[in-house]
């Protein structure tokens, strides 16, 4: 049972993941692809968390407390490192965001389009 | 319409091939109980009183700013130059600026309603007396300096909506001041970060060498005051109406 | 009782899912932005019940908040609607 359904939730994190490419590949609308770059990396961040579980039963997040010795803390804990890792994706992928969209939008000043097909047609009018 | 579809069968097949790895041979090791090595040294050396210790009970936050402090503060650094690299290209020189703001005055001044506008200012005293808990406690409880931060930026958005940014910038909460206080956490930061150099002949960033939490705790206070002013300053930047960006913008070209 | 997390988080992955291939089909850029935000206050849930509780306080604000803001002023300032085939 716990098997069939921790491999039920990856593969439906990986079809998400490969969802997001997906879009990223085919929509055209810049704006669109920053959406599915975020689905893309949410997956992503899910993913890294889920591999820190464990199945213990009473799991518990890993903050030492006082009422808690410290074996029973090491044996039902999760692992603390994706948690790190993955904070430090999600300012970084903000960052991305900010920078991608402020992009966009000068972009969009400056040609009056933020669609993909245009921006081609836009650069090969600059060239000649 | 034929590119998609090639783009879907590969994708597909990239799929297949990673959800047979995943599910029959298990390449990512889940469904354990037991600890990874590398998370127990973690666990079980985070709060101890000797040796190898960033003296927090939390043991997110130790790691984060202790045991990978550089990838951390570098971190902070790359938030600041995507930041920096939007303000750079949403520029606006001294004479631009003092137009962008003749402009936006002789808009109408629109706002909305009673009921709104006192609901928010109640929920937004909430939202900012959360984040300061989320900010400050963040190196014993679960939370830190970007949690808080964009906690508060969240309550700045708010205002944005309920009140108009004119109404914020009358009250003195300009690009400049929000620069300013951006520049004080980073340097607050910075002074942290560089004080066991100085004052213990320690190492950069050997912050347990600092009277009791203090390191952590100045750390967590400089993230949040750059975190939020970091997001107020783009969204304040952003939130200048489109039509007086193309005005600023003719202006430029028959320069 | 662990099969109960598990089950939650069937039911957070399998919505996130749903949502974001909605949010892929949408042509109304700010229709895709609100599924999408759906997803994301779903995966909030998920990172709680994986006992993640930084990470919750980090994404919540984040990808519900300044994100959504963030993508909200960048359709109003570019277009609504996305051009199909």
């Amino acid at each position: 049972m716990i098997s069939f359904l921790l491999a039920y939730i990856t593969i439906t994190l990986f079809a998400m993941l490969f969802l997001g490419i997906y879009g990223v590949a085919t929509r055209s609308n810049l704006i669109k692809k920053i959406i599915m770059l975020n689905i893309a990396n949410d997956a992503i961040n899910m993913l890294f968390i889920l591999i820190g579980y464990r199945m213990v039963f009473p799991v518990f997040p890993p903050v030492y407390e006082k009422h808690i010795t410290f074996r029973e803390f090491l044996e039902k804990s999760v692992d603390p490192l994706p948690q790190a890792l993955v904070l430090t994706a999600v300012v970084i992928g903000m960052a991305m965001n900010i920078l991608l969209t402020t992009y966009a939008i000068q972009f969009y000043r400056l040609h009056g389009t933020v669609d993909a097909r245009d921006i081609a047609e836009v650069m090969r009018g600059d060239d000649e | 319409m034929k590119r998609d579809i090639l783009v879907a069968v590969s994708l597909l097949v990239a799929f297949l091939f990673i959800a047979y790895a995943v599910t029959v041979k298990n390449v990512l090791g889940l469904g354990g109980a037991e600890l990874r090595p590398l998370g127990e040294f973690y666990l079980s050396n985070a709060f101890a009183h000797e040796g190898l210790t960033s003296h927090s009970p939390e043991v997110v936050t130790a790691i984060v700013w202790n045991y990978r402090g550089f990838d951390t503060l570098f971190e902070t650094f790359v938030f600041f130059l995507a930041i920096m690299g939007a303000l750079s290209v949403l520029r606006l020189t001294d004479e631009q600026e003092k137009l962008v703001r003749e402009l936006e005055a002789t808009m109408p001044h629109r706002q909305m309603d009673l009921i709104v506008r006192a609901t928010t200012k109640l929920v937004v005293i909430m939202i900012i007396a959360i984040s300061a808990s989320i900010a400050l406690h963040g190196h014993l409880t679960p939370g830190g300096g970007f949690q808080g931060g964009s906690a508060m930026a969240v309550a700045a958005l708010l205002l944005f909506a309920a009140f108009s940014k004119f109404t914020l910038e009358r009250k003195g909460l300009t690009l400049k001041h929000t620069i300013s206080a951006y520049a004080v956490g980073l340097a607050l930061i910075l002074a942290t970060v560089l004080a066991p150099v100085f004052l213990y002949n320690g190492k950069v960033l050997e912050i347990n060498l600092l009277p009791g939490e203090m390191g952590l705790f100045n750390l967590d206070v400089g993230e949040y005051l750059a975190v939020a002013f970091g997001f107020l300053t783009v969204f304040l930047v952003l939130g200048i109406p489109e039509w007086v960006f193309k005005v600023v913008l003719r202006g430029e070209l028959n320069d | 009782m662990i099969e109960l997390h598990l089950l939650i988080l069937v039911i957070v992955v399998s919505f996130g899912f749903v949502f974001s291939y909605l949010a892929m089909k949408e042509h109304d850029l700010l229709k895709a932005l609100a599924l999408s935000s759906v997803q994301s206050t779903f995966f909030a849930l998920g990172f709680y019940i994986l006992a993640a509780p930084d990470i919750v306080l980090a994404y919540l604000a984040i990808a519900v908040g300044a994100y959504t803001a963030l993508v909200i002023l960048a359709i109003s300032k570019t277009e609504r609607y996305e051009v199909g085939e």
